[in-house]
């Protein structure tokens, strides 16, 4: 028996850093994808969460 | 006439034998019976989704997305209130706190039966029947483990069992109602006849073997006379078992098995139709999957509880991350009913051991706490592996990141299994306060 958790709670851990990257990654594709389909019917607005993902994302 | 009475002869010592073997009269038998009822009714929440939508858009003009908005908070809900349902089941005992649930239950139905607005049905079915869902799902499992002495796996299998048939039978039964008295009324319907009928379940319902006064199921007299079938539950214990490695590890393999399954629950039907299934065909495959888990639901808790559980849960997720594989090159019906079976299988035995490794692990603790942690990190898995599958369609117009996504997240499961301790002992020394 451990003093603290370290094993479990470190692999706790890397599944959310893990998740907040998967979550920054799509998030920002998905973002990229809804202002491009909206830039071939001529609109130019993009929305504050589209924005700010593709900010966050460093691959974006 | 000789063979006949042979044949009574025989089926006579089976039952006689089967009876001795397994002592059907003992009061854990109703136990698991009521709660296998209490989950099948309590299904009915996640169930009725489904039949629901078209009507509800129809009646009020909303969109999908704004009535699927409904099930993600109600999904997230039932996630974020199981360790709190649990650590209710620990200090009130599962019978009171399904008492509240129950009437939690009975006023998300009429609430959502009344709902005219969409926020007001954000909030009954959403908020209120999220969190009863919970309590229906979380302080019953704990309750019934600590009813077996001996046997845990065939007593929790038998009611894992519910999981399986209570949505095939309630979604006909639904579907049926919503059809003949609309969907208001069904709702009424459903939660009146619910609320009445666990009430009647918990009118027989008994926390613990202690309780009713009776001897656990698997008690031989060889046990130590003094030794009881549960401890009270303490801040102090529960410590003890939140320090465990192992504790932090089966939260996180129930995120990522939930995240590896969800994701195909979610897309499998469309992604059937997309290669050229029919939707009665594809709908099929859902079918296959829920009646081949049943075997692994069952079967599963009781190899884990003789031999050992974490060689069970490790397969199971190595399973459902290699079979789901199989997607990426299906393109017939013979193939995707293949993967059916192939997934069905472990997909069925993934979760339904945790209640025998909790057990295996950390002894007669009341574990409603740790298994509504465990409860919560499922819960987060199956809202984001819902909602995954969609968003990557629509970037990448298939769905092979999607069953990428899946295998990988059951593969990282299995990975972290491997990091579980043995459960040949119990890994907690409880502090005798």
């Amino acid at each position: 028996m451990n003093t603290y958790p370290l094993r479990g709670l470190g692999m706790i851990f890397l599944t959310i850093l893990f998740s907040i990257i998967l979550l920054i990654y799509i998030g920002a594709e998905f973002s990229e994808y809804r202002i491009s389909e909206r830039m071939k019917n001529g609109q130019n607005v993009d929305l504050w969460w589209e924005r700010g993902f593709i900010s966050v994302c460093p691959l974006h | 006439m000789v063979g006949k009475g042979f044949y009574f002869c025989m089926s006579t010592s089976l039952v006689s034998n089967l009876n001795d073997k397994y002592q059907f009269k003992h009061f854990a038998w109703i136990i698991v019976l009521i709660a296998s009822i209490i989950q099948m009714v309590g299904s009915t929440i996640r169930n009725v989704f489904g039949v629901m939508v078209e009507p509800m858009s129809e009646t009020f003009n909303w969109s999908q997305g704004e009535i699927g908005l409904g099930y993600a908070i109600a999904a997230l809900c039932t996630a974020l209130f199981s360790p709190i349902a649990g650590i209710l089941g620990d200090i009130f005992g599962a019978k009171r706190t399904m008492i509240f649930g129950t009437f939690l239950f009975l006023i998300g139905m009429i609430l959502t039966a009344n709902s005219s607005t969409i926020f007001e049905f954000y909030f009954s079915y959403g908020i209120v029947l999220g969190i009863a869902q919970s309590i229906y799902l979380v302080p019953i499992v704990p309750a019934v483990v600590g009813w077996f002495k001996r046997g845990t796996g065939i007593g929790t299998g038998s009611m894992m069992v519910a999981w399986s048939v209570g949505p095939a039978l309630s979604i006909q039964a639904l579907a049926i109602c919503f059809e003949n008295f609309g969907w208001q009324n069904t709702f009424l319907i459903f939660g009146i006849f619910g609320t009445l009928i666990i009430f009647a379940c918990l009118l027989f319902f008994s926390d613990s073997p202690e309780k009713k006064g009776v001897k656990p199921y698997g008690w031989i007299k060889t046990d130590l006379k003094s030794e009881k079938s549960s401890m009270i539950w303490s801040k102090i214990n529960q410590k003890l078992i939140f320090k465990t490695d192992s504790f932090w590890h089966l939260v996180n393999i129930h995120f990522w098995g939930c995240v590896g399954h969800a994701v195909i629950l979610v897309a499998v039907i469309p992604m059937a139709v997309n290669q050229g299934l029919s939707l009665v065909q594809a709908s099929g495959i859902l079918s296959i999957i829920a009646v081949v888990s049943i075997i692994s639901r069952f079967g599963a808790p009781i190899i884990g509880d003789k031999y050992g559980s974490k060689p069970i849960i490790f397969l199971s997720f190595l399973g459902q991350g290699l079979s789901v594989l199989i997607l990426l090159g299906a393109n017939s019906i013979f193939d995707f009913y293949l993967f059916a079976i192939l997934f069905g299988l472990p997909y069925g035995g993934e979760g339904t051991v945790i209640p025998v490794i909790n057990k295996q692990y950390f002894g007669i603790f009341p574990m409603g706490t740790t298994y509504g942690w465990q409860l919560f990190g499922a819960g987060i898995g199956m809202a984001i592996g819902g909602f995954i599958p969609g968003i990557l369609f629509d970037i990448s117009g298939s769905y092979t990141l999607a069953i990428w996504v899946s295998s990988i997240s059951s593969l990282w499961g299995a990975l972290i299994v491997l990091m579980l301790k043995k459960t040949d002992n119990e890994i907690v020394e409880y502090s005798p306060d």
